[in-house]
């Protein structure tokens, strides 16, 4: 069989990590396509109903990138997004999931390098994790 | 025809002029002699120190401008004739045929492809060619194909070929005549030629000599050898490069006395970008200064040395290809004392800004002055940068001398606001917006159109753009799939617009670029037609696909595919959104009396706004008050100081002195300020808080001993007149910066302390000033004209020292100063009687609670973050509060005097527009689901919820609500949720994403 | 107007759910005047047969109470499923899982070893589904792979959580059930959440951390959360007139589920309430000052999914990888 080829949903804050996203672009910095983006204004919108969401329809890794801390558009959503992902870490973890499949990330508008790097280790690591099969098992047996 | 306002250059800086009058309701000429407007910015592959894509920051500027109903823009242009006097100029321009009619050209380009004429290419720098039928370049604004009349040989081929009959061989140049109020000269720059001024860099006579402009072109995706710097010899990748400082800069004999402002910035941004692209390759840059004085520029020259960049001191005396087609730089190392030949594959020349080439026809033409290098004259460098000599005709950007873009988007700004002055009276908005009307679409089903972008072959080499459209069109909703070369060209937008009308499309997809550069340009086209513009998505599958991966065209397909299915399935779950208007007033409250704040207040007067100007000294006058004259001038700084009050009390604005700030509520239109207890009500807010020297305390014995002070000091000293005639006075620049904890350099240290050593030698003949410093920042007009003359006093000896060997002082009778000389690699020892420490600077100590009172940010050296480094230096994210001067960083007063002028000029905007307009994505509250838990409160940054005691739930204020959506995530029960990014929206993108088991 | 039939079950359950009927008193009348109860085994003894002989259809409404925890739990309600024209999630094990749900944490085999090698119990017998006795064979049903809400193993057409329905929903429900109202699928779960019938006073939120509460001396008259004790309410269904707070100051521990058109209770909690935990000064807070706050709110899964783990999004521990 080929190697599993994981699929990652990226939720990315506009202001800083898409931004740095698109500088990466710019930059032509090469990286897996394995990264699917969905831009938020503020990382701080994302809920962890999202992150579920994902890891439900198939999300093998879930990548949230904001602003540095300090940086925030917002001024400080980004704490909270750093305290809501801890946390679901932990439940990730309590519930059998692998918590290195969430992975959140402070990249800048300016870190078109750092964006690359990110994608391209994230992908490495969910690869090395396997895929992620959240279908449910028959109840019985 | 009447207008109020000519703009004379269509660069960034004359764009920037003509929206900020027009965004004001005045009409406004923009005349380019090019093709197109955009003028050097669009040249640029990357701007520092944000490395920002430059077309990608400047192009959306420019289409706002064309676009808007204010502005006319007439390009291939001249001014040939100026009569009458400030608010009335008789102007004749002369416009040149482009034997092509605009309104019908679609720029699809058929005809450059037909036409069998090869002519170098101006815009890449004659490294590639271009058509006799031809645009500058792909985002060229307007879009309209131009037949180059000296090359074009007649044969029809355009004409045959263009399906458009756009083509009209008979179509005549014309001469216009314009009435106007005022006169913006915005003509920019161009780069010096180096063959002709520096030959013994062997420019067009060796092939891998390069000119920094044509370097710029290499690196640019677009350019001639598509991003790759390559070799001219031989189309091989150099393995070492340099780049030669100054070349045609601080040279009089050979060349122009001044530093053109931005060499060593943009040498440090093109070798660094290199060494990150291409990291085997060495690069080197001789410089003499290294002269990184702007916000952020020290950490990003401090970043380039990190990666790898060579910075070596020393001007080459020749260069020449050694017979292996290297090329030999023959210098002398500096730091060293060593001459030295080194040899590299690549050489590239930093050569300077100079004047445009038809300054001097049109300063005949507009009868004003040109300076000395041929330059438009200020009326007073200083104290009136925008002002020309002749009333009602101003100047801005590198017209006036080099600059870089913020401080020209400044002087854009400032002389837009100077420009005013000649308007009073004039009715605004003679042309009554004519908005398409909405249509409602609410109980539609969706009828999204798809448009996929080719982005010439930014994309389109990279995927397969049929694929992507393929895979779109049997989507539900999906009525409508089409594909264009360059969505965001004009033509692209009159063929959204058709399609919307056609196939009554009621959402929009664009599968292109990024939504953060060109979601506006195509929001716009969508209420050109009729709809609402957030009835809009785009998917990015440009710079998150085909440039990032493009060695896999069937993977980055497929992706392009997925994300485009993630943007319909976005569109689909579109509404309309509105953004509700709020009124704005005419009261501003300006903080800050110092010369930005006063000048800003000033401006804002002089167009009938209420002004409230309060300073926290007793006494208006800031740094003024303190300074004994402003470099690189005689200007006595009080003097000026008090020419400035007294203007001030002429106007009706309201100081208040020893102001303490206690509070700020509200937002644009509504604030309610706090100060000494009092309550003050006012529109708009412009911070003008200044600088401050860092303590000193902890830097050469500091407090230790009177004879020890800080530059500031000494400058009140000579004020006052209180030195005792030394005989050896030693100043150290730098202190307490460009090191570790506080890299940012202070921008103005060099200058004063050249202001003050020429003033003690002036005082006292027979002393002697060492200078200690690390690298001579000088830049702006006449400073380094005036650095070269108290170099050129004996009796000012120049020492440079490196952070890592920092002078040691002894107090004793004397002070000793141990100081070790990098360039002549000895120690020195000095007795001096006074030592004068050019400290660091940092924002006011007000910083820290203004920046919470009014919810905007710092930087960690306490200057205000403007909304964006190159092109909103006064502004911030939300609108209503703006910036200028020292609060932004330190800057010379005629830098600081540009940015208030401009700053006023921004807060003029919603003030003479009388509204303001909220943001469209926001949160709501669903009413009937708000439990009232009061979760979210607290997590809004801006302080836009609150508990309605009355209903018992929460109240969003919609002109507070930024839309970050942190409320949206709070909300345990789902009762608050954000526009246009709901949770049902980003759900049905997740699914859209995974939708395919298949991998990509 | 013919009376109506109806049946009561139960599953997993604790039997609090078959109490809560008589919880209503006097009303219990006016549904035997409207009802037949034609199925009830905790209160009338009916075999097997009787529902299986019954026609399909035959039951009006039946009322599930408890988890799916067992194969007979499983078998039993598709039956039921054949023979009734509605079938009532009854409590909030049968709606969203349960308490029981828990359990879901742990494997089958980790639950039925923990259950019968505690020192008093354990001789080293586990049950078997299958045991030969003198008499004969022995079946005993399974445990499923791992609990789940009625939902997951038949057709449910009205939800009614709570630990148990409190009289005053069961009013409602019987009222409007009995009286053909047309009720929808989710109308007896409210839309608003517990703080809005708690009766304690709210600040907005700025938690410095969480505390147990035997550790605070609670005010009865503030709300618990502000007292920085975990508190559900906010993201639990508001249907029951908040007794626990407001009554007995004690925290919501949210046995009434997410509220209408919410799916997951657990991670909405926790998203609003690490918003507000060490929100004071999070600017300048060090790393171990925010995993303090952080890891003050103990077994985060545990505490937000009390009751609805098996119908959140990952139901029960996956076996990924040993995280």
């Amino acid at each position: 069989m080929d190697e599993h080829e994981p699929r990652i949903i990226a939720f990315l804050c506009n202001w800083c990590s898409y931004a740095g996203g698109d500088l990466a672009g710019v930059n032509r910095e090469q990286y897996p396509p394995n990264i699917l983006s969905i831009r938020l204004m503020c990382s701080s919108r994302v809920s962890p109903e999202h992150v579920l969401e994902s890891f439900q329809e198939g999300a093998d890794g879930v990548l949230v990138a904001g602003c540095h801390p300090g940086d925030c558009h917002y001024i400080n959503g980004n704490y909270k997004t750093k305290r809501k992902i801890e946390m679901m870490s932990k439940i990730l973890k309590d519930m059998g999931i692998n918590p290195e499949r969430l992975r959140l990330e402070w990249i800048s508008s300016a870190e078109g390098g750092k964006f690359a790097k990110v994608m391209k280790e994230m992908v490495e690591e969910v690869k090395q994790l396997g895929p992620l099969d959240l279908s449910d098992v028959p109840l019985e047996e | 025809m009447k207008k109020d306002v000519l703009i004379i250059g269509g660069g960034i800086t004359g764009v920037q002029s003509a929206l900020d009058l027009a965004e004001k309701g005045y009409e406004v000429v923009i005349v380019d002699k090019s093709p197109s407007i955009g003028g050097n910015m669009v040249k640029l592959d990357k701007t520092f120190p944000t490395n920002d894509c430059s077309i990608c920051i400047s192009s959306p500027k420019m289409v706002e401008a064309s676009r808007n109903e204010n502005i006319d823009i007439l390009t291939y242009s001249e001014v040939k004739e100026v009569l009458g006097s400030a608010g009335r100029f008789n102007v004749k321009i002369w416009k040149k045929t482009k034997y092509v009619d605009p309104d019908i050209c679609t720029g699809c380009g058929d005809c450059a492809d037909a036409c069998p004429v090869q002519v170098p290419s101006e815009f890449e720098q004659e490294m590639s060619y271009r058509k006799a039928i031809y645009v500058e370049y792909p985002q060229s604004v307007p879009l309209t194909y131009t037949i180059d009349y000296d090359h074009c040989v007649g044969c029809c081929a355009c004409e045959r070929i263009c399906d458009a009959d756009a083509i009209d061989f008979l179509e005549k140049s014309r001469e216009i005549e314009i009435e106007v109020g005022s006169i913006i000269v915005a003509t920019g720059y161009e780069m010096m030629q180096p063959q002709e001024w520096r030959d013994e860099y062997g420019y067009t006579r060796y092939d891998n000599v390069y000119t920094a402009l044509e370097f710029e072109r290499l690196m640019s995706a677009s350019g001639p050898t598509g991003g790759k710097p390559l070799k001219r010899s031989d189309g091989k990748e150099p393995e070492s490069i340099a780049w030669i400082q100054c070349v045609g800069s601080r040279c009089k004999q050979k060349g122009m006395p001044y530093c053109s402002r931005v060499c060593c910035m943009y040498a440090t941004k093109q070798a660094s970008i290199t060494k990150s692209e291409m990291s085997d390759v060495d690069t080197s840059i001789y410089y003499m200064d290294m002269r990184t004085y702007g916000k952020d520029f020290q950490q990003y020259y401090d970043k380039a040395k990190k990666k790898g960049v060579n910075y070596i001191r020393g001007r080459p005396s020749r260069i020449y290809e050694e017979p292996d087609g290297s090329l030999a730089i023959e210098f002398e190392d500096t730091e060293k004392g060593e001459v030295k030949t080194d040899h590299v594959d690549m050489v590239v020349l930093s050569s300077a800004i100079m004047p445009s080439s038809g300054n001097e026809e049109l300063s005949k033409i507009l009868d004003i002055e040109l300076d000395e290098n041929g330059f438009f004259q200020s009326k007073e460098d200083l104290t009136d940068a925008m002002d020309s000599s002749r009333e009602g005709i101003y100047l801005a950007g590198c017209a006036q001398s080099p600059k870089d873009i913020p401080d020209s988007v400044a002087q854009g700004s400032g002389a837009a606001g100077r420009a005013l002055e000649p308007l009073k009276g004039r009715e605004r908005w003679k042309k009554k917006t004519e908005k398409t009307p909405e249509k409602d679409v609410s109980d539609q089903e969706p009828r999204i159109g798809v448009f996929v972008c080719h982005c010439g072959k930014n994309i389109a080499n990279y995927l397969d753009v049929n694929s992507v459209s393929e895979s779109v069109k049997d989507l539900p909703g999906v009525v409508y799939v089409n594909d264009s070369v360059f969505a965001c060209s004009e033509d692209a937008q009159k063929l959204i617009k058709e399609a919307i009308d056609e196939h009554d499309l009621n959402r929009i997809v664009v599968s292109a670029c990024s939504p953060r550069t060109h979601e506006q340009v195509f929001q716009q086209t969508l209420e050109e037609a009729g709809l609402n513009k957030y009835l809009f998505e785009m998917a990015n599958i440009r710079n998150m696909c085909s440039w990032v991966h493009s060695d896999d065209n069937e993977k980055a397909t497929k992706k392009a595919e997925i994300l485009t299915k993630m943007a319909v399935a976005k569109a689909r779950r579109l509404y309309a959104l509105t953004e509700s208007e709020i009124d704005v007033g005419n009261r501003t409250l300006v903080i800050g009396g110092g010369p930005a704040g006063m000048r800003t207040a000033l401006s804002l007067s002089q167009t009938g706004q209420e002004v409230t100007l309060v300073e926290k000294e007793d006494r208006l006058g800031g740094k003024l008050n303190e300074l004994d004259t402003l470099f690189p001038s005689e200007i006595d700084a009080e003097k000026f100081a008090k020419e400035l009050i007294h203007q001030i009390d002429e106007e009706d604005i309201r100081v208040i002195t020893s102001a303490k700030i206690e509070g700020i509520d509200g937002y644009i239109g509504n604030y309610e300020v706090t100060v000494n207890e009092e309550e003050i009500e006012v529109d708009t807010i412009v911070l003008a808080t200044g600088f401050q020297e860092i303590d000193p305390k902890d830097f050469y014995s500091y407090g230790e001993d009177d004879r020890i002070m800080t530059q500031l000091e000494l400058d009140r000293s000579l004020k006052k007149d209180e030195l005792e005639e030394p005989k050896d006075i030693v100043f150290i620049n730098c202190v307490g910066a460009l090191e570790e904890e506080r890299p940012w350099c202070c921008r103005v240290g060099c200058g004063n302390s050249l202001k003050n050593a020429k003033e003690i030698k002036r005082r006292y003949p027979d002393a002697n000033v060492y200078i200690l410093y690390k690298d001579m920042r000088v830049f702006g007009k006449k400073e380094e004209e005036y650095y070269m003359e108290v170099e050129g006093d004996e009796g000012v000896i120049f020492l440079r020292y490196s952070t890592e060997n920092e002078p040691e002082i002894e107090v004793g009778e004397r002070i000793g100063v141990k100081v070790h000389d990098n360039l002549l690699d000895e120690d020195l020892e000095i007795d001096a009687d006074y030592l004068v420490l050019a400290m660091q600077l940092e924002g006011d100590s007000s910083v820290n609670d203004l920046k919470k009172m009014l919810k905007v940010a710092s930087d960690p050296a306490s200057f205000y973050m403007e909304a964006h480094a190159k092109l909103r230096p006064l502004e911030f994210p939300s609108e209503g509060v703006y910036l200028a001067g020292g609060a932004h960083y330190p800057k010379n007063v005629a830098d600081t005097l540009a940015q208030a002028e401009g700053a006023a000029s921004k807060a003029l905007v919603p003030m003479m527009k009388g509204y303001s307009k909220s943001e469209g994505i926001i949160s709501v509250v669903d009413d009937d689901l708000c439990s009232g838990c009061k979760m979210c409160i607290s997590v809004c940054p801006y302080g836009a919820i609150e508990h309605d005691p009355e209903d018992e739930i929460a109240k969003i204020t919609d002109v507070l609500c930024k839309g970050c959506g942190a409320c949206a995530s709070v909300c345990p029960i789902g009762a608050i949720d954000q526009k246009g990014y709901d949770n049902e929206t980003i759900n049905a993108m997740i699914q859209a994403a995974l939708m395919e088991e298949e991998v990509m | 107007m013919m009376k109506k039939k109806i049946a009561f079950y139960w599953c997993a359950a604790c039997g609090g759910c078959e109490v809560s009927v008589l919880d209503i008193d006097e009303m219990i009348l006016d549904v035997i005047e409207k009802a037949d109860i034609v199925f009830w085994p905790c209160a009338m003894d009916p075999k097997y047969e009787d529902l299986e002989a019954m026609e399909d259809e035959e039951i009006d409404i039946a009322f599930i109470n408890g988890s799916i925890r067992s194969e007979e739990n499983k078998e039993m309600v598709e039956l039921i499923r054949e023979k009734a024209k509605k079938v009532v999630a009854y409590g909030s094990c049968s709606s969203i899982g349960g308490l029981f749900g828990l359990g879901n944490l742990s494997s089958k085999e980790e639950l039925i070893e923990v259950g019968y090698s505690t020192r008093s119990t354990d001789d080293g017998v586990r049950p078997q589904n299958e045991s030969k006795v003198e008499e004969g064979e022995l079946e005993l049903p399974s445990l499923l792979h791992h609990v789940v809400p009625l939902d997951r193993v038949i057709e449910v057409d009205h939800y009614l959580p709570g630990c148990p329905p409190l009289p005053v929903q069961l009013e409602e429900a019987f009222t409007a059930l009995l009286g053909d109202e047309d009720v929808g699928k989710y109308d007896l779960i409210s839309q608003k959440s517990v703080c809005d019938v708690c009766a304690m006073d709210r600040e907005e939120k700025r938690i410095e951390k969480i505390r147990p509460i035997q550790e605070v001396s609670i005010d009865p008259e503030k709300c618990i959360l502000d007292q920085g004790v975990l508190c559900m309410g906010p993201a639990t269904a508001g249907m029951c007139e908040a007794p626990c707070p407001s009554v007995a100051a004690h925290p919501c521990v949210g046995c009434n589920g997410p509220v209408r058109g919410m799916k997951d209770q657990g991670s909405r909690m926790l998203s609003a309430l690490a918003s507000v935990v060490g929100i004071e000064g999070e600017e300048n807070m060090e790393e171990d000052e925010l995993q303090e706050a952080i890891d003050s709110i103990r077994d985060p899964t545990g505490s937000f999914y009390t009751f609805s783990l098996p119908s959140s999004y990952l139901q029960y521990r996956r076996g990924d990888v040993d995280g």
